[in-house]
């Protein structure tokens, strides 16, 4: 069942348009990942779902109830976690998890109690009456995410939460997101880290110039390439050109090239295709000492769909 | 020396890349000198030193002697007199809307020309603002001298050597409603300053508000379950209760060492320190609302301030001004403020004259306001 429902979002500043006609629903429980570049929409779009950004068109729905912009009983589902560490430098982690905490309610003992469980999800019980200028930034990204999920929402929305973090915070980050998922929460996560969105949502909506060009699940998506899977042999001899031929003719080959004695063959079928290679080696009496296979990633369908690169 | 050129250069782009900042650091220098220059220049006119200075006479005499001194009055460089009667003169000066008033008691004329034999000096008086005593000694002058030569002329016929010792006595009293030592610079010094100072305190919030935009504490803020109206009243009561101790402290600290007191309404005070408090906080939001940055927004808000203060008379009494600046005047909430708390604190005036800075204060804490939520609500980075 969809516990979101986002229908026809549009949005122009001026004579940009940022965001144009975007649509998707989540799954209660599911992890929903929002990939593209900088500049694609993609904070646009969680803007107005948040309620920071009022949309010059479409609609938002809750558990299938469309909601006003700005809507109080949404925003109480909603843990929001911006891209930005929003955050009072000058005070306490506890402090300003105080602070947002009783902004959504929260006050006296379930207060506490909250503060206490969302600084032990990001790990930062130890460090909790410390002044937030000491911390290092993937420290102040985790408290950025404990803020969001101080008032045990429902949906938790993250904005490239892992910007600029090192790879030990990131880690820390995820174990924390994944414990989350576990725990049934409905995440929406914006980023143009492919490998997060690979590691993390089960389904994907791929954004460019305001608009998204795909939405489907990880291996829907990965269908949308010719070829899905590489495997490289490392041969003991050079193969010749009727062999590499021999090769490309194949069932569910896609594509070989070779360079030395490293084959490198696209396939459009894992399973198949591999067991069709080493048949055919075998029959050539072509002996390889490695085999390695690859999946193709999300960055590799972003390219085929938009003609460039997530880093573009 | 190539290095120190490219050096050089680069701090010549920086300075020029924001222009808003760039234009400021030219205006802000140029406004303060304009106005300083008004202030004290002759207008471009050659002659007197500095601009007539307006007094009120009051002639309850009638005589010829205080017709020809009035007449003389008129025609000299230094002030320029208006007939009033004795009530409403004393009451300008008492409102501070008069500095100076001379008044010509019944009698005068006839008893002066007579003192100038045998017969006993009549007394007269100049009513002034305690704040105002330069302009008052500069009409005393300017009466000794008009009066000397109108009596000598009614006496021995406009020739003969006028006795240096005059044939009155003359009696300066400041008009306040307290018997005595209310004034002292300190006490107007007090209520301009603390205007200043707490609208710069505003620029900080304004400031801190800028700040949290640029961390994104303000979108957090705004994805919060709380209304715009909440998040920006939430706003206005911290700043107005950070500048409302702020100007306590300052008037506590006049009086406990410059023996500040309110001669005027207790209640009148309590309501523009809480006015001007809370157009403080209005104007910061107002800074806030309209600012992209806090280097552009702090540029535009301190000459914003300097100005208002100038204006306003917090660095100098407003009727020292041009009169065309003192009609400016009443187009900046400063003036409000100053005049508000002259009037409760040396002035001694009642509740009734907190009415009119009060109302000031209140609509351009509204306009303030008002512009700031309407940009907020319509400007998706506001």
């Amino acid at each position: 069942m969809s516990v979101l429902s986002i229908r026809n979002l549009s949005k122009s500043f001026g004579d940009t348009i940022a965001v144009q006609g975007v649509s998707f629903e989540l799954e209660a429980g599911s992890c929903f990942g929002l990939l593209g570049p900088n500049g694609a929409g993609k904070t646009t779009t969680i803007s107005m779902i948040v309620g920071v950004l009022k949309p010059d068109f479409g609609e938002i729905a809750w558990n299938g109830v469309v909601q006003q912009f700005g809507s109080v009983p949404l925003k109480r589902q909603i843990g929001f976690v911006s891209q930005d560490l929003a955050l009072y430098d000058e005070l306490s982690a506890q402090d300003n998890l105080r602070f947002f905490g009783s902004l959504y309610g929260l006050e006296g003992e379930p207060l506490r109690s909250r503060i206490r469980e969302v600084l032990e999800l990001t790990g930062l019980q130890e460090r909790a009456a410390e002044p937030v200028s000491h911390f290092s930034g993937g420290m102040k990204r985790r408290l950025n995410i404990a803020i969001g999920l101080l008032h045990d929402p429902e949906l938790l929305v993250l904005d490239e939460p892992t910007v600029g973090v090192d790879p030990q915070s990131r880690n820390a980050i995820f174990t924390s997101l994944q414990s989350l998922r576990s725990q049934g929460k409905t995440l929406l996560y914006t980023t143009h880290y492919m490998e997060e969105v690979e590691r993390l949502c089960d389904r994907v909506a791929v954004m460019d110039h305001g608009v998204i060009v795909a939405n489907d699940t990880l291996t829907g998506l990965q269908k949308l390439l010719p070829s899905r899977n590489r495997v490289r042999l490392t041969l003991q001899r050079n193969v010749d050109e009727a062999e590499l031929a021999g090769v490309r003719a194949l069932a569910d080959v896609s594509s070989v090239s070779q360079d030395g004695q490293v084959l490198q063959v696209d396939l459009q079928d894992f399973p198949n295709g591999v067991r069709g290679i080493i048949a055919y080696l075998s029959e050539k009496k072509i002996d390889f000492s490695s085999i390695s296979t690859e999946t193709k990633s999300l960055e590799e369908v972003f390219l085929q769909l938009t003609g460039r690169t997530l880093r573009d | 020396m190539k290095v120190t050129w490219i050096l050089a250069w680069k701090d010549l782009k920086l300075f020029a890349s924001d222009r808003k900042a760039m234009i400021i650091t030219f205006a802000v220098p140029i406004f303060i000198a304009s106005f300083m220059g008004s202030l004290f220049s002759n207008g471009g006119s050659s002659g007197s030193p500095i601009k007539k200075v307006p007094i009120l006479i009051v002639d309850e005499d009638h005589s010829q002697v205080a017709k020809s001194i009035i007449k003389k009055l008129s025609e000299g460089d230094f002030v320029k007199p208006s007939l009033s009667t004795m009530a409403k003169a004393e009451k300008a000066v008492r409102t501070g809307s008069s500095g100076v008033a001379i008044v010509l008691p019944r009698g005068f004329g006839n008893a002066a020309v007579s003192a100038m034999g045998k017969g006993i000096p009549p007394h007269m008086k100049i009513l002034y603002d305690p704040s105002a005593e330069f302009n008052m000694q500069f009409a005393k002058q300017a009466f000794m001298q008009a009066a000397m030569k109108a009596i000598a002329s009614s006496a021995f016929g406009g020739s003969g050597n006028v006795d240096p010792k005059p044939p009155f006595e003359l009696d300066a009293s400041p008009l306040t409603n307290e018997v005595e030592g209310n004034w002292s610079g300190s006490a107007h010094m007090f209520a301009g300053m603390g205007v200043q100072g707490v609208l710069f305190f505003g620029i900080e919030a304004a400031m801190g508000l800028l700040k949290d935009r640029r961390m994104g504490i303000w979108k957090r803020l705004r994805a919060s379950p709380i209304t715009s109206m909440n998040l920006i009243l939430g706003k206005l009561l911290g700043s107005s209760l950070i500048s409302a101790l702020i100007l306590f402290g300052i008037f506590g600290f006049g009086a406990l060492v410059f023996h500040l007191r309110i001669s005027g309404s207790y209640l009148g005070f309590e309501l523009l320190l809480l006015t001007t408090a809370f157009m403080t906080a209005c104007f910061g939001l107002f800074v806030a609302a309209l600012g992209r940055t806090e280097q552009q927004s702090r540029g535009f808000a301190v000459m914003a301030v300097l100005l208002m203060s100038m204006l306003g008379g917090a660095w100098f009494p407003s009727f020292l001004m041009p009169n065309w600046m003192q009609t400016a005047s009443l187009l900046v909430p400063v003036r409000y403020a100053v005049d508000g708390f002259d009037a409760m604190t040396w002035r001694g005036l009642g509740l009734d004259a907190a009415l009119v800075p009060l109302a000031g204060l209140l609509t351009f804490s509204f306009v303030f306001a008002a512009i700031a939520f309407w940009r907020m609500e319509t400007t998706p980075e506001a």
